[in-house]
């Protein structure tokens, strides 16, 4: 907000509604200088490093959970071994936004269930599940907060991107050569030592490029955090694009959604671009002479 | 005694453990193995298998593709696990425990501790591909031996200049020719100061032009007295080097001997077909 | 026995409604124009009818788009700068974006049309999904065509082949081979993307005639209870996915016929 602003908007505004009056380029500047710095403005800028910071929450969750799933998927309990097989393919049968919905669903469900039973209504006559109904007591309900509803989508992503990983770190492990592991054994290495000095080291090189890749995809999921109700840039540009009137804002305009979305595009082309620099510079430190093809397409 | 060869790779050899001890004259073999049977599925690779190496002993085993020879070596640091029979490895005999049709090693410490004193050199080199030379001959001293990483250094280098690449220390394997990479593989192999060499043919992989450095490196070694275990399609360096050569036919020794006895006057039919068969190498 | 006749009225009533087709209320619906009460037969039915939604969706853009995806992939290979740059601009940019926000522009361009409210919704999310599949597979049919091996396409120059059957018999062949894998994987994607078109990015829907997503999320805000109508979906999904992948498959030994344990 600059000093000239309140004065540069009246202006402004007397002039839309006088066909005779003229704006100069100046003062178009100027009110654009003033439009892009409202609060409600920077909001939108905010979103932005929402968007940011819960991409940078995902990303240990998913490796994490990666790692878990395909390590499990190796292990010698049946029990853990089926259980992280399914983890592992689980995102190529159902799409992604399922869990995006289903996941925070069903943790909410499982939180207030567990207020329902065993803290606030534990003696009322009302069943928590009602056949196909389920109806928690009031104050058992969890009232979805913007908080609740960033926490939440952090974990479904991770869980779903996870998944992903874990499809990736699984075929990159099988992508080392046996031979380099065995003259681990050879030497009289430890299993675990051979799989921290080799095995893993060598599974960067084959996963990198499958991650980068995975990255990518997770920037272009996050518009779906719209979808879960949570006020992110998408809502803002919406919000903000929408036609304001002369009566009712300090800076009247037409509908700009379409400039606004563009917008939106050009942000995420810029991110794109930024993150394959990245990735271009750490594949080529990763890479001492080994070559991989990259297959997998996706898009959200 | 093998002649003196002193071409270019021929750096300052390395004070070897044995050296001292005079010519091999312990009684109680080093390497010891005794009625070693191996299968692959319906395959049977190993039919009954007995061999031994003294202190200082280099062992040649010849034979021709699918006679087993790279699977015997195999067994001797447990790479392969034999259905039958004994493994002794410096007086300590391999213990087993039977699972299902098949037998594991009972203790993997044991398993970890033998491998540690028996370093092998592998056709394919399997130098670690995302460490430097040096950081390979470094890692398993530093895990399984448990040196300091100046200790460690220390013997990588001295190994490294042993095997003439000293100065490619900081070199990626991919950078390397195969020849050097070999060369530097041996030394990964000396710096773990093993009782015992494993060779699983070390130069099947090589162009005959980058044969020569490594070959004149394993023989250095053996003049050194070192107890080695070499499996290999040359023959001019098996009756070069060798104190004893193994031949094996479709997983049985067929004949053993001392160099002149299998070269020059081999017994058994099979060995004289062999012969003639794999001539000049 | 009661269940089978509850299920097929429930198929009769529901199994085409994702178009428009069948009883008008929905199920649980507590309007004036209800329908009957919600069951697991009307669920499974009404999600599975949108599911065909979705199948019809991924089949036109799938195939619709594999000819533009041709003739991009085909453009940036060349080395005129004015045939391979908008190719290039066009193939970034629908890669580089997300899809969701392709959806609102494209919704947003169509609403400017006119052409009233329901039109717009239809033809602005095939088109959109129509480019943005094409731009995708162009990517790999790009990639696809740089690895034809040019000991074959020497052959051909050698036996004095000309240019449109090089293509047609050596270059088309080889590059939908070395695609397929890729392809595969694209046409899962795709097929999952159709999930979003009815989610809230303004697409209105007509007469609540969705897909499937958008019914099981009906079902799961009437009830309260996700656990039932999302596995359903799931599983639908699962299913579908997997005879996709069969399909596909089947191709992909048809077109690897000649290759004996191909490595």
């Amino acid at each position: 907000m600059f000093e000239y602003c309140p004065a540069i908007a009246e202006q402004v505004k007397l002039a839309l509604g006088d066909e005779a009056l003229s704006i100069s380029v100046q003062e178009r500047a100027q009110w654009f200088s003033c439009y892009f710095t409202t609060k409600k403005h920077l909001s939108i800028f905010r979103a932005a490093g929402v968007v940011l910071l819960i991409l940078a929450f995902t990303v240990p969750v998913a490796l994490l959970l990666g790692f878990l799933g395909a390590l499990g998927k190796a292990s010698r309990w049946p029990v853990i071994s089926q259980i992280c097989s399914l983890y592992v393919i689980m995102v190529r049968g159902i799409p992604d936004i399922i869990f995006f919905l289903f996941v925070p669903l069903t943790i909410e469900i499982g939180i207030e269930y567990v207020m329902h039973s065993f803290v606030y209504c534990r003696d009322s006559a009302e069943p928590f599940f009602n056949g196909i109904n389920i109806q928690p007591c009031s104050e058992a309900a969890i009232i979805p907060t913007q908080f609740n509803r960033i926490v939440l989508a952090v974990v479904a992503y991770g869980i779903v991107f996870g998944s992903f990983a874990a499809n990736i770190i699984d075929g990159a492990l099988k992508a080392v050569p046996f031979g380099q592991r065995e003259t681990g054994s050879a030497f009289g290495l430890s299993q675990r030592q051979v799989f921290f000095d080799i095995h893993l080291p060598q599974m960067w090189r084959y996963a990198l490029p499958g991650f980068s890749n995975l990255w990518l995809i997770l920037i272009k999921a996050t518009p779906l955090l719209f979808l879960l109700g949570i006020q992110d840039i998408i809502y803002y540009a919406d919000l903000l694009g929408k036609m304001a009137t002369r009566r009712y804002s300090t800076y009247p305009h037409g509908d700009w959604k379409l400039w606004y979305f563009i917008a939106l595009g050009i942000f995420y082309l810029a991110l794109t671009m930024l993150s394959q620099l990245v990735f271009t510079r750490l594949e080529r430190r990763f890479n001492k002479g080994m070559v991989i093809n990259e297959t997998t397409s996706g898009r959200v | 005694m093998p002649s003196a060869d002193t071409s270019a790779p021929d750096p300052t050899p390395d004070p070897a453990p044995d050296a001292a001890t005079g010519p091999a004259s312990d009684a109680a073999p080093i390497i010891a193995l005794a009625g070693i049977e191996k299968s692959f599925g319906s395959l049977d690779v190993l039919k009954g298998v007995d061999l031994e190496a003294r202190r200082g002993d280099v062992v040649a085993m010849i034979g021709s593709s699918g006679s087993g020879k790279s699977t015997l070596l195999r067994c001797v640091n447990l790479l392969e696990v034999p259905e039958r029979g004994e493994i002794t490895i410096a007086g300590e005999a391999i213990t087993f425990t039977n699972k299902g049709p098949a037998r594991v090693p009972s203790s993997a410490g044991q398993v970890n501790r033998i491998r540690a004193d028996l370093s092998m050199v592998f056709q394919q080199f399997n130098l670690w591909a995302h460490l430097s030379i040096l950081e390979n001959v470094m890692l398993p001293q530093r895990r399984v031996l448990k040196r300091d990483r100046a200790q460690a250094r220390q013997r990588a280098m001295e190994t490294l200049d042993r095997v003439g690449i000293a100065d490619k220390a900081d070199a990626y394997p991919s950078q390397l020719s195969g020849g050097q990479q070999q060369r530097a593989a041996i030394a990964r192999a000396l710096a773990m100061d093993p009782t015992a060499l494993l060779f699983d043919e070390p130069t099947s992989a090589l162009d005959p032009e980058l044969e020569g450095e490594v070959l004149r490196v394993i023989k250095s070694l053996a003049e050194e007295n070192r107890t080695m275990l070499l499996v290999t399609h040359d023959m001019r360096f098996a009756r070069d080097v060798a104190d004893k050569v193994v031949f094996l036919h479709q997983g049985r020794i067929e004949e053993e001997g001392t160099p002149a006895e299998i070269f020059d006057s081999p017994k058994s039919e099979r060995l004289q077909q062999f012969l003639s068969a794999s001539d000049h190498r | 026995m009661e269940m089978l006749s509850e299920c097929l009225t429930a198929l009769d009533q529901y199994g085409l409604r994702s178009f428009g087709i069948g009883e008008r209320g929905l199920p649980g619906a507590t309007n004036t124009r209800g329908g009957a009460p919600i069951n697991l037969c009307n669920m499974t039915v009404l999600i599975g009818s949108g599911m065909l939604r979705n199948i019809l969706f991924g089949l036109i853009s799938l195939s619709t788009g594999f000819f533009l995806a041709l003739s991009l992939a085909l453009l940036k290979s060349r080395s005129e700068w004015y045939l391979t740059g908008p190719a290039r601009v066009m193939i970034y940019t629908f890669r580089g974006t997300p899809l969701l926000i392709q959806f609102f522009i494209g919704y947003l361009i169509f609403a400017s049309f006119g052409l009233g409210v329901f039109r717009t919704a239809a033809y602005g999310a095939s088109v959109v999904l129509f480019f943005n599949t094409a731009c995708y597979a162009a990517e790999i049919l790009y990639g696809a065509y740089r690895a034809v091996p040019n000991s074959d396409l020497e052959a051909a120059r050698a036996y004095a082949l000309s240019p449109l059957d090089r293509f047609r018999d050596v270059t088309f062949p080889t590059m939908m081979r070395l695609a397929w894998p890729a392809y595969t994987n694209e046409a899962i994607f795709l097929f999952h993307a159709t999930t979003i078109v009815f989610l809230g990015a303004g697409f209105p829907v007509r007469r609540q005639s969705g897909d499937a997503l958008y019914y099981a999320q009906y079902f799961a805000e009437r009830t309260f209870n996700p656990f039932i109508a999302y596995p359903i979906v799931a599983l639908y999904f699962v299913l579908a996915t997997a005879i996709l992948i069969l399909m596909m498959r089947t191709v992909q030994v048809y077109l690897n016929r000649h290759l004996r344990n191909a490595r």
